[in-house]
């Protein structure tokens, strides 16, 4: 944490720069108030009417509603396409042609399907976040050494030990890389989803504080996601940190 | 600790034929390269007797790991077969553990050293909790590990790394131990100081070592008996009884007149056939 002081003075000289330049007019103080007005309506939308807040929650349930499916269908699904040469052969062609379809692209269809509650929302998210996960589970579970897979089977290791044991773990850093992904994603997602068909979740709020000329407000919901989707990738990578802490090199930022 | 070899007689308790624990008859293995059939070897065959210490050397690429990996089970032979204790080797055999060249991809990275230790109690036994942690620590000591016990292997050097694989392997008491060229990648003196290591662990513990080096002096410091191989398609070329006396150590063994004459010749030997100036040489 110590050498990155310089990074979080950029970003209050960028924020002094903004007030200054919005307060002189310099840039438009309609579409672009003062930050210090901006960070007034933030605590009155978060502390006082806590018209933002209400809105966050919704969208965190489905973001992490979304992302735990997509981990547990992703992962164990991954480890069978990694370790089973015919489950890999049967899926590995579907994978890859759905893969490359932005997520926001089944919004239209998820909608035909599920309506425009929170079911087709959770949804979208957990589609999006599967194939970053499952592409790096069976591609973390493909590079396993096979030196590591030979020393589980001299030790008499049954595959269903092996593939606990060994395979898993041996792939934990890629599986987790694949979530780190899914994470940021699932945010994106989340966010056009709520735009789409909302009447809840942080990007409704933002269009909707658009829509009804609140810019302050806003640009509050939108620096709440930039928060967000830091402090999400923040737990995260201690979380990961702590699962990986046999690999020696640090990964916490 | 019972000591089962008895370190004078060891040798011609093997001449006099001890029951053999290996048996490789006509082994054979080949490999499909561009379409082609490559034959390592065709034909070998050995009988391998019970507390042996037996090394294979030859030439890189004779296929000598090839063999210690069909007798381990972990490849089929393409011919012949593998008999372990009168029985066909169908798949890695209990009893047997292969010790990997690569210790560096063997040890598991997310395990602690007492826990990697633990591994090799996995599928053999059922124990409970405190005889688990009492086997480890004794094990822990025999490699000479102690407070060493939490340490993740990428905080040890390479031939602490070797410590661990070798003591994961004798936690599981095996019969045999099948090692690949075990000490080719660590620095000259960790090796003197793991070939002792692997010598008084052979004089406690029943087990027979097939031990596979390119490195002659290795071999004959260590063995009770070497085979060497011809360059591929390999054959046995030589087959030696080392009866040079048991305990051994670097600096005496090493100043023995004896070790350096059976070092010279069994180098000599294996140098001509290298060449393919030696007559024993099968050319065709």
């Amino acid at each position: 944490m110590k050498k990155r002081w310089p990074g979080f003075l950029l970003i209050v000289v960028l924020l002094v720069l903004w007030e200054f330049a919005s307060a002189n007019k310099m840039i438009d103080p309609i579409t672009f108030p003062r930050v210090s007005v901006i960070f007034a309506s933030w605590m009155k939308a978060v502390t006082g009417t806590g018209e933002l807040t209400r809105q966050l929650l919704p969208s965190m349930g489905r973001i992490f509603t979304g992302f735990g499916l997509a981990v547990i269908v992703a992962v164990p699904l991954g480890l069978l396409m990694g370790t089973i040469p015919m489950v890999y052969r049967l899926l590995e062609p579907i994978t890859e042609f759905i893969r490359p379809i932005p997520s926001s692209a089944y919004i239209p269809v998820a909608i035909l399907f599920l309506g425009i509650g929170n079911e087709m929302k959770v949804f979208v998210i957990f589609l999006a976040c599967m194939f970053p996960i499952l592409l790096n589970t069976y591609g973390g579970v493909r590079g396993v050494d096979s030196v590591l897979i030979d020393t589980g089977r001299t030790f008499g290791l049954s595959r269903v030990k092996a593939l606990w044991q060994i395979i898993l773990p041996a792939a934990l850093p890629s599986i987790l890389t694949g979530m780190r992904i899914s994470l940021g994603i699932a945010l994106i997602v989340a966010v056009v989803a709520e735009m789409i068909t909302g009447n809840s979740g942080i990007g409704y709020f933002i269009l909707d504080m658009q829509r009804i000329f609140r810019v302050p407000e806003m640009f509050a919901g939108i620096f709440t996601l930039g928060l967000l989707g830091f402090l999400i990738n923040f737990i995260f990578l201690r979380v990961e940190g702590h699962f990986l802490r046999w690999r020696g090199t640090s990964v916490e930022t | 600790m019972t000591i089962t070899h008895d370190v004078q007689t060891g040798v011609s308790a093997q001449a006099q034929g001890k029951a053999p624990i290996i048996e490789v008859r006509n082994a054979a293995k080949r490999f499909a390269v561009n379409g082609q059939s490559l034959t390592v070897f065709d034909g070998i065959s050995c009988s391998i007797p019970q507390g042996a210490f037996l090394s294979i050397v030859g030439p890189s690429g004779c296929g000598k790991s090839t063999l210690l990996k069909l007798i381990s089970g972990l490849e089929a032979p393409s011919g012949g077969e593998i008999l372990f204790n009168g029985a066909k080797v169908t798949g890695p055999a209990e009893g047997m553990i292969y010790v990997f060249q690569q210790y560096t991809k063997s040890i598991f990275p997310w395990r602690t050293v007492i826990q990697n230790i633990e591994f090799g109690l996995n599928s053999h036994k059922k124990l409970g909790k405190r005889e688990r942690d009492e086997l480890c620590r004794h094990y822990v000591k025999l490699v000479g590990l102690e407070g060493y016990e939490h340490y993740f292997p990428y905080q040890l050097s390479g031939g602490m790394q070797q410590r661990v694989v070798i003591a994961r392997a004798l936690i599981c008491e095996p019969s045999v131990l099948l090692m690949d060229e075990p000490f080719s990648a660590v620095d000259a003196l960790t090796r003197a100081i793991l070939q002792e290591l692997i010598l008084k662990i052979w004089q406690t513990i029943p087990v027979t070592i097939l031990f596979v080096t390119h490195d002659v002096e290795e071999a004959v410091f260590l063995s009770s008996r070497i085979i060497s191989l011809t360059k591929s398609p390999a054959k046995i070329h030589e087959d030696v009884v080392i009866d040079l006396p048991y305990p051994r150590d670097q600096i005496t063994t090493r100043a023995d007149e004896k070790f350096h004459g059976l070092r010279q010749q069994l180098f000599a030997s294996i140098f001509l056939q290298e060449k393919g100036g030696a007559p024993s040489a099968p050319r065709s």
